[in-house]
């Protein structure tokens, strides 16, 4: 009967409850304040490259999907000026064939920025004007699109677009 | 009759031996699926009331288990809260009692040590035992088995010794495993199946018994609602008899794919078929023998199983836990009686048993290795979520990425343990759809006015589930709204809220604090109800006039009648229900209030009807 007792008493003792524990680990949350320069290679700015990136290489660097996504951060001077958006990235000789004649294609919501057409391989800044009117807010959303990728050979089964550098946006001159 | 003692509890060893090596994982499994609408329960229960309805109030397909689902998680969940291990240790416990239990009787009905320790080796490698080991919410399984075993124990006693107290004992058993689970009703049919093997009679006492089963069965089938379709639909013809041979099939050969097969050619059909060859041979042979246990064994198996067999579209290998025994008697009874009598008739006996032990082993261990799989990964995202709503207090959460393995082990019943609402984005409904019959899940799910009005009041946070892990993507989501989303009007309307006005026709007052005057007439677009059974609720205020007449409320919907109030004359807010016609295939719905009477307040020339706060379906 006692071992009954001290049973039921255990059972009921809410003092056995675990205490919750955070899980910060299992959550991967989005920057709160956005740069208005990103380095995609940078892993401190992976959470503004939205969609469409690859994991990076060894190297550090990694290739991006035929549609990728960005989000830049607008200073407080940009907020509701023209401005553009400037996009270094490398086309490489490996991809050359399967890249050459490449467009870039910036749009913003249902906005297009513009296209920009890639002169060959090698390293370069593709530039897209943004009308003021899509600089009210803390953030742009800036979804690029190419017209080319390289196929899918070998053992590399992922279509791969080209490697992004850097993206900034900054004044319109 | 061999009475067991102390020094026999190594017969249990074997089968705990089985229990470590197949349910190592699974005992150590999280919760998952209808774990979290039990551990709700608590919740809930905030008075005695609260507490009455949350024991007896019937669920899950009209089911009202007090010991084995009510009672189990409400306390546990008590005293230890999301910790699963009190949890598995109780079903430990009772699972260690039945082998003891089940050794005991195997010892005194064949006089056997090697029989007895068998039998209860041979039930736990069962396939029907996964699932209860390493679902909590399947414990059902094994506090009923123990509740027949003790039964069945105490009947033992009585009819060798005659003391009534063994009689009620039975009775106590009986009531609890009728309170554990319904299948629990077969246990007198159990007992008289035994006494008339036995002793070629029926005791009186179990006459009674079996009465009171008949009256528990009658009550069930007149007052539990039954389904009629989906896979809980009880199929009530000569479907019982494949189904019956099903449960065989799997009894004795597992359920394994191909590839998972512990000898590759050999496929688990063929061990079923070997398996229920052997066991058809040694029951003939049991019969003209006399060998009762054997004999009883199949009746226990084919008794135990036949609540179910109804249940056509819903065969599950956890229906096998109990009627297993059985075969755990039929095979331990012959490899007794091949004891002893040469290599050959041995091998016969012992191929099948071993065979049978082989591939139900096998798909045991892969089921709860399974479970622990699903308990693992609906622990990340139950615990993530939390996480989610500790950093975003009051906002609508809206997930992507989740499949319906996970919907259904981890999300669509764990929602309910959450503080706020956590939903699934509307696009995803066809990777998560239910089997018919398996209930309503659109409450799991995001309508798309509910999301885009959370997006336009920046209240909304987007997550997608990444190999383990939450990743917000509010920003692209939002961004990523279909274009034919954005103009829908909401479910929701704060009539004091700016907000608002957008979605106001003619009729209305500026808003002030506490909602917004209707004149005589008022019009408001919301959302068109997704499907046929919402409810729309207006929640408003009529101050009351000194010697005022009654003031009535008509409200429209799109244009026809769809109820009349007469206002409540209180100083005090009130709600209206109004039920919804069923979506017409118009993304929104035109709602318009009339008043009878005006308002007259002093010094306020304007034409005043009701001021409304809030309305919203749901």
């Amino acid at each position: 009967m006692r071992l009954v007792m001290a049973a039921a008493l255990l059972l009921l003792n809410a003092g056995c409850r675990q205490a919750r524990h955070p899980h910060p680990e299992l959550t991967v949350e989005e920057p709160e304040a956005l740069q208005p320069a990103i380095d995609a290679a940078n892993p401190a700015d992976e959470g503004q490259l939205l969609d469409g990136f690859y994991a990076r290489e060894p190297g550090g660097w990694r290739w991006s999907a035929p549609a990728f996504t960005i989000t830049l951060g607008v200073p407080e001077p940009l907020r509701g000026k023209e401005a553009r958006i400037e996009f270094e990235l490398v086309i490489p000789e490996a991809g050359a064939a399967d890249l050459a004649g490449l467009t870039i294609t910036a749009s913003s919501g249902e906005q297009r920025l513009g296209q920009w057409r890639a002169p060959g391989p090698g390293t370069h800044t593709a530039v897209f004007a943004v009308p003021g009117a899509l600089l009210n807010e803390e953030g742009i959303l800036v979804d690029f699109a190419l017209d080319r990728f390289i196929l899918p050979r070998g053992s590399e089964v992922r279509r791969l677009g080209v490697i992004p550098s850097k993206f900034r946006l900054v004044a319109a001159q | 009759m061999k009475r067991l003692r102390w020094r026999d509890a190594w017969l249990v060893l074997p089968a705990l031996f089985v229990l470590v090596c197949l349910d190592w994982h699974g005992l150590r499994s999280w919760f998952h699926q209808d774990d979290f609408a039990w551990l709700s329960l608590g919740a809930g229960a905030r008075s005695f009331e609260d507490l009455l309805g949350a024991l007896f109030r019937p669920a899950a397909q009209g089911t009202v288990r007090v010991f084995s689902e009510r009672l189990f998680f409400l306390l546990l969940e008590r005293a230890f809260g999301m910790d699963h291990r009190p949890f598995h240790l109780v079903v430990l416990a009772t699972q260690a009692a039945n082998l003891a239990l089940l050794g005991w009787i195997t010892l005194r009905l064949s006089g056997s040590r090697l029989a007895a320790a068998a039998a209860p080796a041979v039930w736990m490698a069962g396939v029907g035992l996964a699932a209860p080991m390493a679902w909590l919410s399947a414990y059902n399984q094994v506090l009923t088995a123990f509740c027949l075993l003790a039964a069945f124990a105490c009947l033992l006693e009585w009819l060798e010794t005659g003391r009534r107290r063994w009689l009620a004992a039975q009775w106590v058993f009986f009531v609890i495993g009728l309170g554990s689970l319904e299948v629990a009703v077969v246990y007198p049919a159990l007992a008289g199946a035994w006494c008339w093997l036995a002793r070629r009679s029926v005791p009186r006492p179990l006459w009674w018994m079996l009465g009171a089963a008949a009256a528990f069965a009658a009550a069930h089938m007149a007052f539990i609602p039954k389904q009629s379709e989906g896979v809980y639909a009880r199929h009530w013809d000569l479907s019982m008899l494949r189904t019956y041979g099903q449960y065989w099939s799997l009894a004795l050969g597992g359920n394994l794919d191909p590839p998972q097969w512990p000898v590759s050619w050999l496929p688990r059909r063929a061990v079923a078929v070997i398996g229920g060859l052997a066991a058809a041979a040694w029951l003939v042979l049991a019969w003209r023998r006399g060998a009762k246990l054997a004999v009883f064994g199949f009746a226990w198996f084919t008794l135990a199983l036949a609540p179910v067999l109804p249940l056509r579209d819903h065969v599950s290998d956890y229906y096998l836990a109990i009627p297993s025994i059985g075969v755990a008697w039929i095979a331990a009874t012959a490899l007794q009686a091949a004891w002893g009598r040469g290599a050959l008739t041995l091998a016969a006996a012992l191929i099948p048993v071993a065979l049978h032990l082989l591939y139900a082993g096998a798909a045991h261990r892969s089921m709860a290795d399974w479970r622990y799989e699903r308990g693992v990964n609906s622990k990340r995202l139950y615990l993530a979520l939390e996480r989610a709503i500790e950093l975003h207090p009051g906002k609508l959460i809206v997930l992507t990425g989740v499949d319906g393995e996970l919907f259904w082990a981890g999300f669509f019943d764990s929602r309910q343990l959450l503080p706020q609402r956590v939903c699934l984005d509307p696009r995803e409904t066809a990777a998560v759809s239910a089997p018919a019959g398996f209930g309503d899940i659109s409450g799991a799910i995001c309508t798309p006015p509910e999301t885009v009005a959370a997006a336009r009041e920046r209240r909304l946070v987007a997550y997608r589930w990444i190999s383990g892990r939450l990743h917000a993507q509010t920003r692209l989501y939002v961004h990523r709204l279909p274009e034919e989303w954005r103009d829908l009007p909401p479910a929701e309307i704060d009539l004091a809220g700016q907000e608002a006005a957008r979605w106001l026709g003619s009729g209305w007052h500026q808003a002030e604090p506490g909602g917004r005057w209707t004149s005589l007439h008022a019009e408001v677009t919301l959302a068109a109800p997704d499907r046929a059974g919402r409810l729309l609720f207006i929640t408003a205020y009529r101050p009351v006039e000194p010697q005022g007449e009654a003031v009535h409320l008509s409200v429209r919907v799109d244009g026809k009648q769809a109820r009349r109030f007469l206002l409540p004359r209180q100083n005090a807010a009130f709600t209206l229900t109004v039920a919804l016609p069923a979506p017409g295939g118009s993304p929104s719905m035109r709602v318009e209030l009339a008043i009878d009477r005006p308002f007259q307040a002093p010094g306020d020339a304007r034409q005043l009807g009701i001021v409304v706060s809030r309305m919203h379906w749901q």
